[in-house]
């Protein structure tokens, strides 16, 4: 708000030549004068827009600069396919880090972004989860040779007599003791399952059951000992299943990311593109969601009576008023008011130059109208369907991280962009929410006690641009950058 | 250049440069430069075609490359086709490396894994015996590791058998390992764990090693899509607005996000004006003391020159009863705003030419030994803002207009004698203070009338776009490019 408070003091000099980005045409008091409004007031402007759009909103929206052009909302035509040019709108990446306006790279810049930084993960096993793997092995060794000692100090000495005959009978239990006790008696004959062609219980099944003595009807009286190491030797090899499990998934996670991301299709959640100006629709690209029914987004973006008004003024005595009208369509019509605080956006008491209450009041008027706010962002990934490609988790966890000795996703190279907040200059940032009006938007400055006229209506012109041709300005976007900034 | 030229430029310019910056203040806030006239002449901007081929005259003009031009706040064109020439050039200099420190985790990490394979084998033969090389021979593998995970593994614990055995990839790419080997005995639970281990030690060797592919395969599709445009990937062809023929050849493909249809709404909006003013008098000999648009004036030897078709030029202060004491006002009436890009490339379809990453990495990489896209050499063009002198600009969005509307109010002067000397039957070409070109069109692009004022030593001249330039085929239909915002790798 500094740069406000300057602006006030430059106003002072008689010639009004406030100019902090050297754009502000001379002007002379209660004259309209055209400035790089964003410079002055978009702070405040940006408050007052959040505001105005609260209940709409899933986060702070901030203002976009026009170089990215308009953009065609009209998403979808008769067939289903997603219009080319919205794709390459909403597929954008936001960089956060160029100044007061948010800035937007070219089409398709956050997927290529993502896939970029998906390259750049892998799942780690820390030094200490490593440890207990060994440690679990080596355990699990020892509770093996218990079982088999246990086994032969009740039944006798296990022969290899004894495991071929198994093995030429099953197919099991010939390579060592331990697979002879659990896989054969116990898998086999225990269980009941030596006769009737039955299948075998499995190691696994024994392993996670949660009452092994239950599945082992045969089971001699002496042979509870030996179960009973046996299933301590099985918890010891679960005890770090959980690790070598998450370890496996999160291996798997990646490469289904990574495949839906550079490789989408038809199924994994891949749409087609139609090209709005011929109809041709070429290869799969990663699928990106519009939530806005299309209908209601036709009526919102042509409804003349949705409009929002905003009046920021702010006093040369301190402080300032912000007045908010915003015709939601139907009659329905809200209005915020709201004062500036003095401390934030008036300091110019300390001036010399002599002052009057009123000639360097300076009002800004915006008007959006037939605005709508859609809601947008590329598809999710679902790890029950492996359809969708988005996925935060991995990065967030990898930032998170960093390059402590934990396990977990972590970045094996320093990313090549900032993965901070927007606020912090973030520059790894997707299109959550835009706010668009189709009628360009009218912003006017007027200063030095002059009444602030109304900005100039809006010149109608017949609509002969095609329905998938038809664009609006982009005033404002919700983004979403990693660690749940935005 | 002349100090009066430099003078007279800087302060035409600057003062275009700031009513396009105003007429479009609500909209856009970047930096808008105003574009020398180049030599592709005047903007077309029916961009494309019934068949949604695209205008090569249009293509010639938004595909040059910028640099800082000759005036405050100017831009100036290359040829057609330049910004994409540089961008080749550009690509040929980025590569995308390790740096020292991570070739030699790289290295580690491979030892690691191969660490790990050595348990592996251990722990197979202490529970199940030697693997003698009969046993390798038979199952159809050359070393043990291979024994132990594609035959033992992938053949037997699978159940697969030896005909369709599970892959390494397979296993590598599986969710839960343990869950693929049915038949895997209970004494096999610390293999599998060596191997889920080992997999994932080669999780950073196989990264890294995908990361230097997909770094290169990244820099192979740019240079491809733009050195070999194809339909494949996302070249187009261009159709010649006079000829209508269309090129056998493709070229790298460039997008307006903007109808034609919106643009021809936008220009018939008369209602939105750039407005421009100036004053002239009489300076020392024949010059002319101009002042525009309020600014501290300049000496100048001729204010506006009007070019027929047959060869003849008309310098508006010395025609005869004309003076040098005059006001001018120029008004473009209806404008547009059209944004433009090449054709980005796309990851997923590798369709597109233009990515903007690597170059900015490459940027703050250098010649550094970083990770990622860095420069082999010394960058062949400044890639710094124009101010700064650099010299990849593309336009990111061009500010065109109706053709201006000029008036020469002159007091002083003798309009029967003007009458006498001027047809307005004529069409012809006008240019500021000799070298500003306001549109040039083979048969003039502008045509005049003129008015009497209160007596005969006031009358007003009028030039405006002639009959001849606004009834051309529709393809070829130009407008005034007031100002373009250029867009460099380290902004605007």
């Amino acid at each position: 708000m500094k740069s406000l408070a300057l602006l006030l003091l430059t106003c002072m000099s008689p010639l009004l030549c406030f100019s902090p980005g050297g754009r502000v045409q001379h002007a002379k008091a209660g004259q309209s004068a055209i400035v790089a409004y964003h410079e002055t007031f978009g702070q405040v402007l940006t408050e007052a827009v959040n505001r105005a759009l609260a209940a709409e909103l899933g986060g702070r929206m901030w203002l976009i600069d026009g170089n990215s052009g308009q953009m065609m909302w009209y998403y979808e035509n008769l067939n289903g396919l997603f219009n080319q040019q919205t794709f390459n709108y909403i597929s954008r990446r936001v960089n956060g880090s160029s100044g007061d306006l948010a800035q937007l790279t070219e089409a398709g810049g956050f997927p290529n972004a993502y896939s970029m930084v998906l390259q750049l993960l892998c799942y780690n096993i820390s030094s200490a989860d490593r440890a207990r793997i060994s440690a679990a092995e080596a355990s699990s060794q020892g509770l093996a040779d218990s079982t088999v000692l246990l086994y032969e100090s009740a039944f006798g000495t296990i022969t290899t007599a004894q495991m071929a005959a198994a093995f030429a009978q099953y197919g099991l239990g010939a390579s060592n003791k331990l697979d002879y006790v659990i896989d054969v008696m116990m898998g086999i004959f225990w269980s009941d399952r030596s006769t009737g062609g039955a299948q075998p219980l499995t190691y696994t099944q024994m392993a996670t059951a949660p009452n092994l003595d239950s599945l082992l009807p045969l089971m001699p009286p002496a042979g509870k000992p030996v179960t009973s190491m046996a299933r301590k030797f099985m918890q010891s090899n679960m005890s770090i299943a959980g690790i070598v499990d998450s370890a496996q998934n999160a291996a798997w996670t990646l490469r289904q990311l990574k495949n839906n991301t550079q490789y989408p299709n038809g199924m994994n959640g891949g749409m087609q593109l139609v090209n709005p100006y011929d109809g041709s629709s070429g290869g799969y690209q990663v699928g990106y969601n519009v939530a806005n029914q299309l209908g209601d987004l036709t009526r919102q973006l042509q409804d003349t009576s949705r409009k929002m008004l905003i009046k920021i003024t702010t006093y040369s005595t301190g402080g300032g008023t912000v007045n908010i009208i915003i015709g939601r369509g139907a009659g329905s019509v809200d209005t915020i008011n709201y004062n500036l605080p003095d401390s934030e956006y008036v300091d110019i008491d300390d001036t010399a130059t002599p002052q009057a209450a009123g000639p360097w009041d300076i009002t800004l008027t915006a008007l959006f109208s037939r605005y709508a706010v859609v809601s947008t962002g590329p598809t999710p990934w679902s790890d029950a369907t492996n359809t969708g490609w988005y996925f935060s988790y991995p990065i967030n966890e990898a930032i998170k991280n960093d390059t402590f000795d934990v396990t977990g996703y972590k970045f094996l190279l320093p990313s090549p962009y900032n993965m901070n907040s927007y606020e912090a200059g973030g520059t790894f940032g997707y299109l959550q929410q835009l706010l668009l009006c189709t009628d360009r938007p009218q912003v006017m400055v007027t200063m030095g006690g002059g009444a602030a006229s109304g900005p100039p209506a809006f010149t109608s012109f017949p609509l002969m641009v095609p329905q998938m041709q038809a664009t609006a300005y982009v005033v404002g976007g919700v983004f979403v950058f990693p660690q749940g900034g935005r | 250049m002349a100090n009066y030229l430099q003078e007279g430029g800087d302060q035409f310019y600057s003062a275009l440069q700031q009513k396009a910056q105003a007429a479009v203040s609500s909209i856009f806030n970047s930096p808008l430069r105003t574009i020398q006239y180049p030599s592709q002449g005047d903007f077309m901007w029916n961009w494309s075609n019934a068949n949604q081929v695209f205008n090569q005259s249009t293509f010639d003009y938004i595909s040059a490359v910028l640099s800082k031009g000759d005036f405050t706040n100017s831009a100036k064109m290359s040829s057609s086709g330049g910004f994409a020439n540089a961008y080749s050039q550009l690509l040929n200099v980025i590569v995308y490396s390790l740096s020292s420190a991570n070739q030699q985790k790289l290295i580690q990490a491979q030892n690691n894994a191969s660490t790990q394979a050595m348990t592996i084998i251990s722990d197979y033969q202490t529970t199940y015996g030697p693997i003698t090389d009969a046993m390798m021979q038979t199952a159809g593998v050359a070393t043990k590791q291979d024994y132990v995970i594609s035959y033992i593994m992938g053949s037997v614990w699978s159940g697969k058998g030896t005909s369709q055995p599970l892959t390494y990839t397979q296993m590598a790419n599986a969710r839960n390992l343990a869950a693929l080997m049915p038949n895997m005995p209970a004494s096999g639970n610390q293999v599998l764990t060596d191997v889920t281990v080992y997999l994932n030690l080669m999780q950073p060797v196989n990264a890294l090693s995908d990361m230097l592919q997909n770094g290169a395969w990244i820099l192979r599709q740019l240079k491809t899509n733009t050195q070999y445009p194809s339909s494949s990937n996302g070249g187009m062809q261009t159709v010649n607005p006079v000829t209508g023929v269309v090129s056998p050849q493709l070229n790298v493909g460039y997008g307006i996000n903007y109808s034609q249809a919106a643009i021809s709404n936008d220009l018939q909006n008369k209602n939105r004006t750039i407005n421009l003013g100036m004053t002239t008098s009489s300076a020392s000999g024949s010059s002319l003391n101009v002042h525009v648009d309020g600014q501290a004036g300049f000496s100048v030897g001729s204010l506006l020159k009007f070019s027929v078709a047959g060869g003849a030029t008309y310098d508006m202060s010395q025609v005869s009863g004309t003076s040098t004491d005059c006001s001018v006002s120029m008004t473009w009436a209806g404008y547009s705003m059209i944004p433009m890009a090449p054709l980005a490339w796309q990851q997923a379809t590798s369709v597109g030419w233009y990515y903007g990453d690597p170059i900015t990495q490459a940027m703050a990489n250098g010649q550094q030994d970083v990770d990622g896209f860095k420069f082999i050499s010394a960058s062949p063009y400044n890639l710094g803002k124009l101010d700064n002198g650099g010299n990849f600009g593309q336009f990111t969005n061009l500010l065109i207009a109706n053709y201006p509307t000029i008036t020469i109010t002159y007091r002083n002067a003798n309009f029967s004698s003007f009458q006498q000397a001027w047809s307005e039957h004529v069409s012809g070409n006008l240019t500021l203070f000799g070298f500003i070109s306001l549109g040039s069109f083979s048969q003039g692009a502008y045509g005049s009338s003129y008015q009497q004022g209160a007596d005969n030593s006031t009358f007003s001249v009028t030039f405006s776009a002639s009959p001849q330039v606004t009834s051309v085929p529709q393809l070829q239909q130009t407008a005034y490019v007031v100002a373009g915002a250029v867009n460099t790798p380290s902004g605007y």
